[in-house]
């Protein structure tokens, strides 16, 4: 049988107190505030956000040739 | 190669709710980063039988199934069992792995619908995880 996931007592209460403390820091910043964007890293390898699952893995396999690229340089140091 | 794991999710979530989580959920949410493989909930539906008929009926011709919580191939016949023991089941042969979850770690099945409603942001057809989940 699938193990079902049973929250504890004690993990309910510190999302509760955590859900607190997030309401009171939206209440401290004011009305005027204008939450951050979800950040766009299409740059510099998409011309536009992702779109497809095809550019997530496009995205995915840039960033592991840029570290293995950067690697490379660092090994040779 | 069988064929690519991005069509199997597309083809998947054109008939059903899918959900992606892992590492490509993190890369849709904005952030970069890299990824072995695509990890997607398939909506559990009413039964692990219905299930695994949706995932059977996608399998491309040279694509296996294998039973990570026994590190071995099975057939597609032994789906249910493995998932029973599982919750998930991962596709090879394709261009990289896919990790298709019928209940993810520390998730209730019941979780699925909660999940679906918040899940603002769509990639093709299917949904990512939001961050509060």
């Amino acid at each position: 049988m699938l193990k079902r996931h049973t929250p504890s007592k004690e993990s309910v209460w510190a999302e509760w107190e955590r859900e607190k403390r997030a309401a009171k820091r939206r209440a401290a910043r004011g009305p005027q505030y204008k939450p951050r964007p979800t950040p766009d890293n299409s740059e510099p390898w998409l011309k536009h956000p992702p779109r497809t699952i095809e550019d997530l893995f496009y995205i995915s396999d840039r960033v592991a040739e840029e570290a293995a690229k950067w690697r490379a340089m660092l090994q040779k140091l | 190669m069988a064929g690519n794991a991005s069509e199997i999710i597309e083809r998947l979530a054109t008939r059903q709710r899918v959900l992606i989580l892992g590492g490509i959920a993190v890369i849709a949410h904005g952030l970069s980063r890299t990824t072995e493989d695509a990890d997607v909930w398939l909506d559990p539906m009413e039964s692990i039988e219905k299930w695994c008929s949706v995932v059977r009926a996608e399998l491309v011709k040279g694509a296996t199934l294998l039973d990570v919580s026994r590190h071995r191939e099975i057939t597609p016949g032994e789906l249910e069992e493995a998932i029973d023991l599982a919750g998930m089941v991962r596709v090879g042969g394709l261009d990289r792995y896919l990790d298709i979850f019928y209940q993810p770690n520390q998730l209730d099945l019941e979780d699925f619908d909660a999940a679906w409603q918040v899940a603002h942001l769509a990639i093709g057809s299917a949904r990512v995880m939001d961050e509060r989940f």
